[in-house]
């Protein structure tokens, strides 16, 4: 029994229309077939206009299991949740929910905004199921959840869209379902109030809600998260441990975007500055091109300037990125010493061998005359883009810390203790 | 025992069994979500409003008053009426208002619930529900306008005015059945909510508001119409206690149990196809 799955879905496909008018159309002859009996099993002929938002798509939901949908927008995703919460139904194949099901799909769902915070946690709460007895046992929590003490009273189109955020997130927070379905919605509000969520979610997969999450925050599928399914154009082009189809997810989003270095840079004060970078390119052993690495390889990257004048100070200033702006490494190196008057130079920064775990980095680079950031001379941000892959390490995440382990026989500490 | 939802294609209506006890299942369910809803509506409907419940009874008493104009200036003339011609067509103007509002409300709650409807599972009956209690509450408000009324022209009631509510009811009945009937094809196309408000407001002329339905000429439009019989009979019981049609009457009430169960079902089998079509 304990390995029933809660969510089975088998081989759903779902149709969908973008033409206006050929969609309108087709939703009558639906009805109208509905009404008859004329709605079989297998509704997939494909009128014209229509394609596959769902294209066969199967996988199962085990208790306590937490499964991350992934994909490019328009991949079906949220078509797929729709139907999981039963709002559409598919037109092919069978969906079996075993619980009680609940939904963070659109959060604040009903409130009217010249009524009080008071008046629409009751509103919002009648919508989401819960009766007035279990909101007036919760009402408290939820107004301390939300942080809204002050606001309760006022009506909710005098609240920020942060604040409305959450109120609606503390209210959908003490649902209590078996299988909780969450769209995207922790996008929103701030870095605390996204932490919160985090945490509230981390709680219930805790006390076993099994999950099913919609992000494009491959971090949040990494953490919260066993397993996931990347959709694409409506099929499962990858399923299996959430880290690794994130991770090829990640490269496909960067074999497509790979830029190669051809971001033109920003010059600031370039006639007073009398330098600036003129090449930054990847330097490769041999015949080895492109700017995939391996983590038994050393990234190396060359960057030419060019100077006019020798000035006092001059700094190259760079940095690693991820694709989410957070920053992996960034430093400066005062480059005067080195310069021994007009013309070109070319500096080398090295990340060697085992720096890296993996993923995806942009470099960016700049000359300042200063170690102060306002006395940039000329920038060159996300210059370079690279992946780096970890084919034989069995290590997780993004830099490679090369903690040691020590071990030893701990009869010593138990002798002490027992003596203690 | 957990609770198991399975979402298969394939038309509803080939297990009809289980299709009534789901509805009847959701209908139970969805009595508090309604009873929320209602409040709301009405809340925030009054909140931002000076004059605040007038509004409701306003309309009807500015187009009887009209009417009452019209008709002493020599406009127009109708035939002659046992009450007040005031009291009369207040009277009639209140119930056809009650039927009006009753056909609009499932497909305005609809409206209205739009984005929540697309993304939220809950009883949809619910919205159908706190439609109906809409309608209910500013027929009550409308109502003591015409108690006011009443008392103004010293005109006491009839016994049988204890049958009103029922005629009532069947009125508002008759205004959700057609709501629920034309709401689906209205949520695909907007004609039908464009039409609406111009339709009902020639009807109302077909219909013996504001003017006693006289048998003879009347014969063929209240063959055809099937609010006149409901609405004459209910005004009929509330003054005079003899009503003419009350066989038409029990017939349309018979017919509306009927359409009122079909229009229940079609909107439940009609919702999941509409919110596809509907929202992007």
């Amino acid at each position: 029994m304990v390995d029933t799955p809660v969510v089975e879905v088998e081989q759903v496909s779902k149709k969908f229309c973008r033409r206006l008018r050929y969609s309108l159309w087709y939703g009558l002859t639906d009805l109208a077939a509905e009404l008859t009996g004329r709605n079989g099993k297998d509704n997939l002929e494909l009128r014209e206009a229509e394609f596959l938002a769902v294209d066969n798509v199967s996988f199962q939901l085990r208790p306590g299991e937490c499964i991350g949908l992934i994909g490019p927008n328009g991949a079906g995703k949220s078509t797929l949740l729709k139907m999981l919460n039963g709002l559409i139904r598919p037109d092919k194949g069978r969906i079996t929910m075993r619980g009680r099901v609940g939904a963070l799909i659109e959060l604040g769902a009903g409130f009217s905004p010249v009524l009080t915070g008071r008046e629409n946690i009751y509103i919002n709460g009648a919508v989401l199921g819960f009766s007035k007895r279990e909101i007036d046992a919760k009402f408290d929590e939820i107004v301390d959840f939300a942080e809204l003490h002050d606001a309760i009273d006022a009506p909710v189109q005098t609240y920020s869209s942060g604040m409305h955020i959450r109120l609606g997130f503390a209210i959908a927070a003490h649902l209590e379902p078996s299988i909780l379905l969450i769209d995207e919605v922790l996008a929103v509000g701030d870095a605390s109030f996204r932490l919160k969520c985090m945490h509230t979610i981390r709680r219930k997969v805790d006390s076993g809600t099994s999950i099913i999450l919609v992000s494009h925050q491959l971090g949040h599928i990494r953490n919260v998260c066993t397993r996931a399914v990347w959709l694409d154009q409506g099929k499962v082009r990858n399923s299996g441990y959430a880290s690794e189809v994130c991770s090829s997810y990640e490269y496909q989003l960067y074999q497509r975007d790979n830029l190669r270095g051809t971001l033109p840079g920003r010059a600031f004060f370039d006639a007073e500055g009398g330098a600036e970078i003129v090449d930054v390119r990847f330097r490769r052993d041999g015949s080895r091109d492109g700017s995939t690495f391996s983590n038994a390889e050393e990234v190396r990257v060359a960057v030419t300037i060019r100077c006019s004048r020798v000035a006092p100070s001059l700094f190259l200033t760079f940095g690693l990125r991820m694709p989410n702006e957070t920053l992996v490494y960034g430093d400066q190196h005062e480059l005067s010493g080195w310069l021994s008057g007009p013309g070109y130079y070319e500096i080398e920064v090295r990340f060697p061998q085992q720096s890296f775990v993996g993923g995806h980095f942009y470099f960016s680079c700049g000359l300042a005359r200063d170690s102060e950031w306002g006395h940039t001379i000329h920038n060159v941000p996300r210059c370079l883009e690279f992946y780096v892959t970890s084919p034989f390490s069995t290590a997780n995440g993004i830099v490679d810390l090369k903690p040691s382990l020590s071990i030893r026989c701990a009869d010593r500490i138990s002798n002490e203790l027992a003596a203690s | 025992m957990p609770q198991i939802s399975v979402y298969t294609p394939g038309s509803k209506l080939t297990d009809p069994k289980q299709l009534f006890c789901e509805m009847v299942r959701d209908l139970a369910a969805s009595r508090e979500l309604a009873w929320r809803l209602l409040i709301r509506n009405i809340s925030s409907r009054y909140r931002h409003t000076f004059l605040g419940y007038f509004w409701a009874f306003l309309a009807p008493l500015m187009t009887a008053a009209v009417f009452v104009f019209l008709r002493k200036a020599g406009y127009f003339t109708v035939g002659q009426t046992q009450l007040p011609y005031a009291v009369f067509v207040l009277t009639g103007l209140i119930l056809w208002q009650a039927f009006a509002d009753a056909v609009h409300a499932p497909l305005r709650s609809v409206q209205q619930s739009h984005s929540m409807l697309s993304k939220v599972n809950f009883p949809r009956e619910a919205l159908v529900l706190a439609g109906i209690g809409e309608v209910l509450f500013a027929s009550l408000i409308r109502l003591s306008i015409l108690v006011l009324g009443l008392l103004w022209f010293g005109i006491g009631l009839s016994w049988t005015a204890i049958w009103f509510p029922f005629g009532m009811v069947a009125l508002i009945a008759m205004g959700i059945t057609l709501g629920l009937l034309i709401t689906p094809v209205a949520l695909l196309y907007h004609d039908v909510g464009q039409a609406l408000p111009f339709a009902l407001y020639l009807w109302m002329f077909l219909t013996p508001v504001i003017y006693p339905s006289a048998a003879e000429s009347g014969a063929l439009l209240l063959l055809l119409n099937p609010v006149s019989p409901v609405l004459d009979t209910t005004r009929d019981w509330l003054f005079s206690g003899s009503p003419q049609y009350l066989s038409a009457f029990f017939v349309v009430c018979g017919l509306t149990v009927f359409a009122l169960f079909a229009g229940l079902l079609l909107y439940r089998l009609a919702l999941p196809i509409l919110i596809e079509r509907i929202t992007a």
